[in-house]
């Protein structure tokens, strides 16, 4: 079987990935793509390792951090939607508000 | 039990297309595009876990993600979306680079980090799952503490619950959120979104 | 019977009682005081009065208390702080005299207060009370530190009494000054008495433990003490200085006599009580009290000396120029004071005693006689407005000129035996000593002023033509003006039969009484050991001299300044002959200038220093403190500007804290 460390690397890459794009956009939308893609990463880690030692928790948990970012982004789409209502565009630089 | 030549194959050819995907989620100007692509790394992914032996994994990952996530992120892609006036919109996809980029430093480093890390750390004795066993009826027995499992597992049962009760919060929050204040005005659809 | 040393303690309690009463009642229910609270405090004072003549009688069989009372710091290997009792023949003695003469004035109050339809009286009775019970606790007191509590509670009485007509502007700004000016020595005085506790680990008075003795076995050589660096000898005068500086105060001596010319804005009875014969009187009691230590240091009593015979110059001179009646007997006051300052510091310690408790008569009787042509003459206190009181008012002239006669130190009154006591015992050790002389020939020149002033007074108040309305149908007194000055008239008459010392050195008869009282006492705190120490340690040696010739000069000294008060002034309608002295009148009138130049130093020397340390205080000290805070309140505005509202730098921030963190722990748990 594949050593564990390729899909640790694939995961780092993936995660990074995702935290670069909330880094650099400010489209709403692609935050959330970008979360999914953070969530995914671990989920492939947690999978890998369950693969190496042969027990069934990492698959199992992987379940349960899926349920919970389908979840996430119901909650977060509607947070989109409310802030596409009150401030006319999903640029998340735009609602700056709560601040000092 | 070491990999032949064939799974590593197999393995960066898959990784090459789940990287490129993620690549192009946030690199790609259109939303649209984006969120095609995003369903390509998700897919790409299911089949890792099949690699993995996490069959039923995989299919929830097609079903939950696929087929829920990405069609909620469409959905949402269209709301909020301006008229065909739009200069975003384009049929082909085009990359969006420019100064923005720099502010993604952060997480090069941390890549970086993570890297020499899992590089350098010592793993046990790899063992692998038995063979012959099911892996969705462990699945099952581990979520709902019962007995008789191939694969050993913790077991899942009160997490079972509350995840539970988490989806119906989310369902309630979600319905709450998208509610239109009585007497609110309806907001202008769309508007350019420049990201540098 | 209970002894007397058992409820010795309630002769300063009565009167403590009788404040209580009066403040409460007065202010809970004022139509219930009798006499306004002049009663209760007649009552406690007579009953003191009974007690201190008990404590004299038992006194006086050679019985002697030296107890502490109440310990209110038990110190842990150091000294202890206590409340004690020491009655012996000088405490008893004084005791007396304060009880008569607060009495007595109680009784003129009626006269002068209640009588003329005063207000406020109820405070007014609270605060002698009050003064009372402090004048006979700091009496009775054993050690250094409860002597100075009540030194302190004693000039709180006075600023109280003196600002009794609180509504006008005089009576306040002279209350404060008085108790500032006394304060300004009771500092001294403070740094005297720790000083004391610090070197001898304790400040009793008397006693085997007590701090004279101690001292005394120091230069013996018989013990040691810290000296923090000096000599012994050194040290004992410095710290008999510090003290000084209090009893200075207290008793009105050059510098700090300005405050006394000043408190006479207060009520006369007042100025009778404390002023004259018994606050001031704390002071020179002090010394007196302390003698043992002073003996010990000829610095200190050379300057106690000089201090004396110069006040008591510069006073009778100041005292030659006034007009009011009250302002020649404070001055006259501040000069007798002079006088036992400078027998206390010649050696003559039962001198100074003797002629402590003259004055203390005889100047009361001068104040209340004062009191009463005061009342006459509608509260105007210009002699030049009076004139013929001496047909008007026989009772109050006669008493008067009692006490003048005692004052100015005429055969066979009181004073002439003390004053002329005072100044042999200077002279005599004079001799050897040329500081004594000098205060010698100082007191002497004052006699012939204090003749000289006392008369005028006397002439110009009683004698003449009236030369006012009031004059003419003066304001008439009852009973109660003039039982006390009887009483007192009476004392200031027979009071030297205490002490004929001139009778005894002459005749050889033992009738010098005091000698004999004083020279006993607990453990060493008595005359005979006082002479003995003199002599050994101080240095002082006696000159043989008759005391008749010194006794002949001052009595044709005396009387020569009464002859020539006479005749400028004993005319039908005298002239203001002083006018004619001129630019000296001036300075005289103007005190010297003494309280101009306090005024300055005040504002030119000590409120640029205040000024000074408040600057440091609000800049400084102030200013670290809000520079504290502003710092904080800096720090806070600018790091609050990290939350700027934009989600995008708050993802940066948290990965980048991330890989620090990560960092930070691969380096120490050795990922890398």
């Amino acid at each position: 079987m594949i050593p564990p460390t390729y899909y640790l690397l694939l995961a780092a890459v993936v995660f990074s990935i995702g935290v670069f794009g909330i880094l650099t956009r400010r489209n709403a939308l692609i935050f959330l793509m970008a979360v999914e893609l953070m969530l995914n990463a671990a989920n492939i880690n947690l999978i890998a390792f369950s693969q190496f030692y042969g027990n069934l928790t990492g698959q199992t948990f992987a379940l349960f951090t899926m349920a919970l970012a389908a979840a996430e982004v119901a909650v977060g789409i509607g947070i989109i939607l409310v802030l596409f209502r009150n401030f006319t565009g999903v640029d998340v630089t735009e609602a700056a508000t709560m601040r000092w | 039990m070491a990999a032949t030549t064939y799974e590593l194959a197999a393995f960066g050819l898959f990784a090459a297309v789940t990287v490129g995907a993620s690549l192009g989620v946030v690199l790609v100007r259109d939303v649209w595009h984006s969120a095609l692509l995003l369903g390509i790394a998700l897919l790409s992914v299911a089949i890792h876990f099949v690699m993995l032996r996490a069959e039923f994994v995989a299919a929830m990952q097609i079903l939950v993600y696929v087929g829920g996530v990405l069609i909620l992120i469409s959905f949402a892609v269209m709301l909020v979306r301006r008229g065909s006036d739009d200069p975003s919109l384009s049929t082909s996809p085009q990359l969006k680079l420019g100064s923005h980029l720099w502010r993604g430093l952060g997480a090069v480093a941390l890549f970086a980090v993570l890297a020499v890390v899992s590089l350098r750390a010592a793993l046990g004795a790899a063992t692998g799952f038995p063979s012959g066993a099911s892996i969705t009826a462990s699945i099952g027995v581990a979520m709902f503490a019962l007995s008789g499992a191939g694969v050993p597992s913790e077991t899942f049962l009160v997490a079972f619950e509350i995840i539970d009760v988490v989806l119906v919060a989310a369902l309630v929050a979600a319905v709450m959120l998208a509610r239109r204040e009585s007497g609110g005005r309806l907001a202008a659809i769309g508007r350019e979104v420049d990201d540098s | 019977m209970a002894g007397v040393f058992d409820v010795a303690p309630a002769i300063p309690l009565l009167p403590l009682a009788s404040f209580f009463v009066v403040l409460f009642v007065g202010h809970l229910a004022p139509d219930w005081l009798p006499r306004k609270g002049a009663i209760p405090g007649i009552v406690a004072l007579a009953g003191s009065l009974l007690l201190s003549l008990w404590t004299v009688a038992t006194v006086a069989t050679g019985q002697y208390a030296n107890q502490r009372l109440y310990t209110w710091v038990a110190g842990q290997g150091t000294f202890s702080l206590h409340f004690g009792m020491l009655l012996d023949p000088l405490s008893s003695l004084m005791l007396v005299i304060v009880s008569l003469v607060a009495l007595l004035v109680f009784v003129h109050s009626l006269g002068y207060m209640n009588d003329q339809g005063e207000t406020g009286l109820p405070r007014y009775y609270a605060g002698l009370s009050l003064f009372a019970f402090s004048m006979l606790s700091f009496t009775l007191a054993d050690n250094l530190l409860m002597a100075f509590a009540f030194f302190e509670l004693v000039g709180l009485c006075s600023w109280w009494l003196i600002g009794h007509w609180f509504r006008e502007d005089g009576p306040p700004s002279a209350a404060k000054k008085a108790f500032l000016v006394t304060r300004f020595g009771d500092y001294f005085f403070l740094v005297g008495t720790v000083a004391v506790l610090v070197t001898f680990g304790t400040a009793t008075f008397a006693g085997d433990g007590s701090f004279p003795a101690i001292a005394e076995a120091v230069l013996a050589g018989n013990a040691t003490v810290p000296t923090f660096g000096f000599a012994p000898q050194t040290w004992f005068t410095i710290i008999g200085l510090l003290v000084l500086g209090g009893v200075i105060g207290k008793s009105a001596q050059f510098p700090l006599h300005t405050w006394l010319p000043d408190a006479m804005q207060g009520p006369t009875p007042v100025s009778a009580l404390i002023h004259a014969a018994t606050m001031v009187a704390a002071g020179v009691y002090l010394v007196a009290r302390m003698y043992g230590f002073y003996a010990l240091s000829p610095t200190a009593l050379g300057v106690i000396a000089l201090v004396g015979g110069v006040t008591a110059l510069l006073a009778a001179t100041m005292a030659l120029v006034k007009r009011e009646i009250k302002q020649v007997l404070a001055y006259s006051t501040i000069s007798q004071y002079g006088y036992i300052m400078l027998g206390l510091g010649a050696g003559g310690y039962v001198a100074a005693v003797f002629h402590l408790t003259t004055h203390a008569f005889f100047k009361a009787l001068l104040f209340l006689g004062a009191g009463s042509v005061i009342i006459a003459m509608h509260h105007n206190e210009n002699m030049w407005d009076m004139g013929g009181l001496k047909e008007r008012m026989p009772v109050t002239y006669w008493t008067f000129l009692a006490g003048s006669l005692a004052l100015a130190g005429i055969f066979p009154f009181a004073g002439f035996w003390s004053k002329d006591e005072v100044l042999y015992d200077a002279l005599v050790h004079g001799m050897h000593s040329p500081l004594l002389l000098l205060g010698y020939l100082f007191g002497l020149v004052a006699v012939f002023f204090t003749g000289f002033y006392t008369f005028r007074m006397v002439l110009l108040t009683f004698h003449g033509e009236p030369r006012s309305e009031t004059a003419r149908d003066p304001h008439p007194v009852r009973w109660n003006i003039k039982l006390p000055l009887v009483v007192l008239g009476t004392l200031a008459t027979v009071g030297g039969l205490l002490n004929l010392t001139l009778v005894s050195d002459v005749l050889g008869v033992d009738v010098s009484y005091l000698h004999g009282w004083l020279a006993n006492g607990v453990g060493e705190a008595t005359g005979h050991h006082y002479a003995t120490v003199l002599t050994s340690v101080a240095g002082y040696q006696t000159g043989s001299l008759t005391p008749l010739i010194p006794a002949a000069v001052s009595l044709a000294l005396a009387l020569g300044g009464a002859l020539l008060a006479w005749f400028l002034y004993g005319v039908p309608e005298p002239t203001e002959h002083t006018a004619r002295l001129g630019a000296i009148q001036r300075l005289l009138v103007q005190n010297y200038f003494q309280d101009e130049y306090q005024v300055w130093l005040a504002e030119r020397v000590v409120q640029p220093l205040a000024r000074l340390a408040d600057t440091f205080d609000q800049g400084v000290i102030d200013g670290v403190v809000n520079g504290v805070s502003a710092v904080s309140l800096f720090a806070g505005s600018r790091v609050r500007r990290l939350q700027s509202g934009v989600v995008v730098s708050y993802a940066a921030l948290l990965t980048v804290g991330l890989v620090v963190l990560l960092v930070a722990f691969g380096l120490y748990g050795g990922w890398f």
